[in-house]
């Protein structure tokens, strides 16, 4: 079966900082994949990577087979990306912006139309969908931006932490429509910092440290990992500090 | 592994399709982008027309005063080269080279700029990167709507040039088709050049692509005023000077270049030759095509590259390091109590780390300052004390408005830009109102420093009588305080907290109001002034100080400190009575 999403050896420099070292990894169809790791350790750089943002000066992306750089159109295609700052058209209704979403993606007007509405009722947007989203709060903000990425039914949805900035029902609706992605087959490939709503949706759960994958796989397989049967929070805690001192003994004081 | 299921009352999105495809065929994407566009200006102008009347009231107004200065100053300009009827036929097509030179500098400047901020720095290109919309489309969009952008204010000025050439040089119907013809298929050929520039300096200089252009501007201005100083030399004979002045000349009509095409391609529309006009006017649109097939393609093609490149670039701290500003902010802001002199550093270290903010008052005063300085050499007869008090009243005139400008897109934004900071100025224990007194204080040290620079250079170049250059002196203070005042008041009486953008805060309503009512105050103040140059001109003698040169002094200094002290307090209340 093709990947959902594999990158191989990608490596990203900034000038003499390594952000992504030589990472390695494969996601299959219908899996909800959690990638953690402490501020700056290359989640934001990977994610820019995946989903074409960022050219990886080594290595290569691949999205359901499709290669990033050479095949980007059909790659990102089957893509849907929500950044952790939700980019919205200031002077468009939530309602205009979706339908320039749909047209993007090349969808019939009609199945636009069905998906729109199942979706403003789901993330209960009705309210406000057709006010100027220069008004709407983070929270709708995030709302609209999560319905225009489920638009088009992507075979893999990336997003950088989708939870900030919601209430709790909205926590849980979205925590639902993700899970409900991944029982249709579909992939999902989420950065967190929020390690309980990692420990709640995620199959498999990637740590990266200093640009290099340090963990990855089920939170039993972690457990075994770091020789811990507790917390995904002690998990983490644990396997970081570990780079971190590893980190501290290379870097030059 | 996961502890949530889907419930089962939940509705579940019904599964269509898996992905979509995307708008392949060609110029699907470039419509779909434009449909947006549309939307997005309809959009914007129907909120403008509904909740901020007064603004655009403002704007047309302004618009049609200064397209009425430029129709005037034009129409003047032809009349006086046109009385010397041999030196006219020569001169006139000069004027078209030289401001059509000007304009390319100017849109290529602008252009890369724009194009800078809208392919790299907007949060919207991210997003269309990420779709599958072919990057190409995007960059079509995107390079028509910076040529749009740079362009709209230069077109504007470009239909009074038409207005002016037809009333006083004559031409047929055909002049009206072929001058619009011409300017517009002219504007991509510097717009390329300017899309270009700010892909090239990207790629080569990712950390600091703006500084690069704008000190590239810099220099490109220095070289172009000492190239002019050398034009305008006087110091030979009148034929040695004019030989002189045309072989120079000849650099900038080469009949390679752009503006020479659009320079003779309206002298022949003037003179009714409609072919030889259509001639460069074809010779504009294929070489216009060609620049903005050749830039479209080549940015689209190495894009992703340049915007990786412009990504990595956020590292590098911009401006001089902090002991330098903290040196100059001690040295310039001595006068000030202690945490009122921290505050007042803070805004010089922006200041300085914002290269928009200090290369343009740089550039403005910059030409200011070398126009000032060869003004002997631009006019001959300086000894006639008449023509030194106008040539001095418009130095003040330039300088003042100048400020205005100046004032109301840069200082105006300070007490909005505290926002985000606000909580943190409630706590610091310093009554409020004199944080506004350090802002203000803060923007009238800088103001005078470039103000009463720019003035003396004036005064002593045009070696004007002690009276009159005090006068003067005096007067730009005045307006200093006036423009500081009624821009930090009112920026305190009306912050914009919910915007972050200074262009944004400066160009929304309470920004225009700011601006208009600068602009007032200088036009009253240069009335005052102008009637007083006016009696001193009359008399004929500067160096004596007269009634009128008193009351006019006094009615320039009370006006500007009046409404600066009435903006001020008006600021300091409403700022006082804000929720951190």
């Amino acid at each position: 079966m093709t990947p959902a999403i594999e990158l191989h050896e990608v490596t990203k420099r900034f000038g003499d900082f390594t952000a992504v070292d030589r990472l390695r990894l494969t996601i299959p169809p219908g899996e909800l994949f959690a990638f953690l790791g402490p501020n700056g350790a290359g989640k934001t750089t990977t994610i820019k990577m995946l989903v074409g943002l960022l050219l990886p000066d080594g290595g290569s992306v691949r999205v359901c087979g499709h290669a990033m750089g050479r095949d980007g159109q059909l790659a990102k295609s089957q893509l849907a990306y929500v950044p952790d700052q939700p980019f919205l058209y200031d002077k468009l209704t939530g309602h205009e912006f979706l339908d320039f979403v749909g047209r993007m993606y090349g969808l019939s007007r009609a199945s636009q139309e069905q998906r729109t509405k199942q979706l403003v009722e789901m993330l209960e947007m009705g309210s406000f969908l057709h006010q100027l989203t220069e008004s709407y709060s983070h929270g709708m903000k995030q709302r609209t931006v999560l319905a225009a990425a489920l638009l088009h039914d992507p075979a893999v949805l990336v997003t950088d932490e989708p939870m900030v900035g919601l209430d709790p029902r909205t926590v849980r609706k979205v925590k639902d429509i993700l899970r409900d992605m991944v029982h249709d087959g579909k992939t999902v490939f989420m950065s967190t910092h929020t390690l309980e709503v990692a420990e709640a949706v995620a199959d498999r759960i990637g740590i990266i440290n200093h640009g290099r994958l340090i963990a990855v796989g089920t939170l039993e397989e972690l457990r075994h990992q770091a020789s811990r049967s507790e917390t995904l929070e002690d998990i983490f805690l644990s396997l970081t500090a570990e780079g971190q001192a590893e980190a501290s003994e290379t870097v030059p004081q | 592994m996961s502890n949530i299921t889907s419930h089962p009352e939940r509705p579940r999105i019904p599964i269509e399709q898996s992905g979509a495809a995307p708008p392949s065929g060609p110029g699907n994407g470039i419509l779909l982008l434009l449909n947006l566009r549309h939307a997005l200006i309809r959009n914007h102008l129907h909120e403008l027309f509904r909740r901020r009347p007064l603004n655009v009231i403002g704007t047309i107004s302004t618009l049609l005063l200064i397209w009425g200065g430029l129709y005037f100053l034009l129409i003047f300009t032809f009349e006086e080269v046109q009385q010397n009827v041999l030196e006219g036929i020569v001169a006139i097509p000069l004027i078209f080279t030289f401001f059509f030179l000007a304009l390319t500098g100017m849109l290529a400047f602008s252009n890369a700029i724009i194009s800078y901020g809208s392919l790299f720095h907007r949060p919207e290109s991210a997003y269309l990167l990420a779709s599958p919309l072919h990057p190409r489309d995007m960059i079509i969009v995107k390079y028509l709507e910076t040529l749009l952008l740079s362009s709209w204010s230069l077109v504007l000025l470009g239909l009074p040039l038409m207005m002016a050439i037809a009333n006083k040089l004559g031409g047929n119907w055909t002049f009206y088709p072929m001058f619009l013809g011409l300017f517009l298929c002219f504007i991509p050929i510097p717009g390329a050049l300017g899309m270009f520039l700010a892909w090239a300096v990207t790629m080569v200089f990712p950390k600091t692509p703006r500084r690069v252009l704008m000190v590239a501007t810099l220099a490109l201005l220095l070289v172009s005023g000492l190239w002019g100083w050398r034009l305008a030399d006087p110091s030979n004979t009148s034929s040695e000077w004019l030989k002189n002045f045309y072989d120079r000349a000849s650099l900038v009509q080469n009949a390679m270049l752009p503006h020479t095409w659009v320079a003779k391609g309206i002298s022949h529309a003037v003179s009714g030759r409609a072919g030889a006009a259509g001639f460069y006017l074809l010779v504009i649109l294929a070489n216009a095509l060609l620049a903005s097939f050749l830039v479209v393609s080549v940015v689209a093609r190495w894009f992703t590259s340049a915007f990786t490149r412009a990504q990595c670039s956020g590292t590098r701290r911009s401006g001089p390091p902090g002991r330098v500003i903290n040196w100059i902010a001690e040295l310039l802001f001595a006068y000030l109590p202690y945490r009122q002199r921290m505050l007042a550093t803070n805004d010089l270290k922006t200041f300085f780390r914002d290269p928009l903010q200090w290369t343009q008052m740089a550039i403005l005063f910059g030409l200011l300052a070398l126009y000032v300085s060869n003004v002997q050499r631009l006019w001959t007869d300086l000894l006639h004390p008449g023509l030194q008090v106008l040539v001095a009243f418009l130095n003040l005139t330039a300088v003042s408005l100048i400020l205005a400008t100046f004032t109301s897109r840069f200082v105006f934004p300070l007490v909005s830009l505290e926002s985000q900071q606000l909580w943190l100025l409630g706590l610091l224990p310093l009554p409020r109102g004199r944080i506004i007194m350090a802002k203000f204080l803060y923007a009238l040290t800088i103001t005078l420093l470039a103000g009463v620079t720019v003035i003396s250079v004036s005064i002593y170049r045009l070696q004007l009588p002690f009276s009159l250059a005090a006068a003067h002196l005096i007067c730009v203070i005045a307006i200093c305080i006036g423009l500081c005042g009624v821009s930090i008041g009112m920026g305190a009486r009306m912050p914009v907290f919910h915007e972050r953008n200074p262009a944004r805060i400066a160009g929304g309503f309470s920004g225009t109001v700011s601006l208009m009512c600068s602009v007032v105050l200088v036009v009253i103040s240069l009335v005052v002034v102008a009637f007083m140059s006016l009696r001193v001109a009359q008399i004929g003698d500067g160096a004596t100080v007269t009634q009128a040169m008193m009351w006019g002094v006094a009615g320039v200094v009370l006006l500007n400190v009046i409404v600066s002290v009435l903006a001020l307090t008006a600021g300091i209340r409403h700022f006082r009575r804000l929720q951190c």
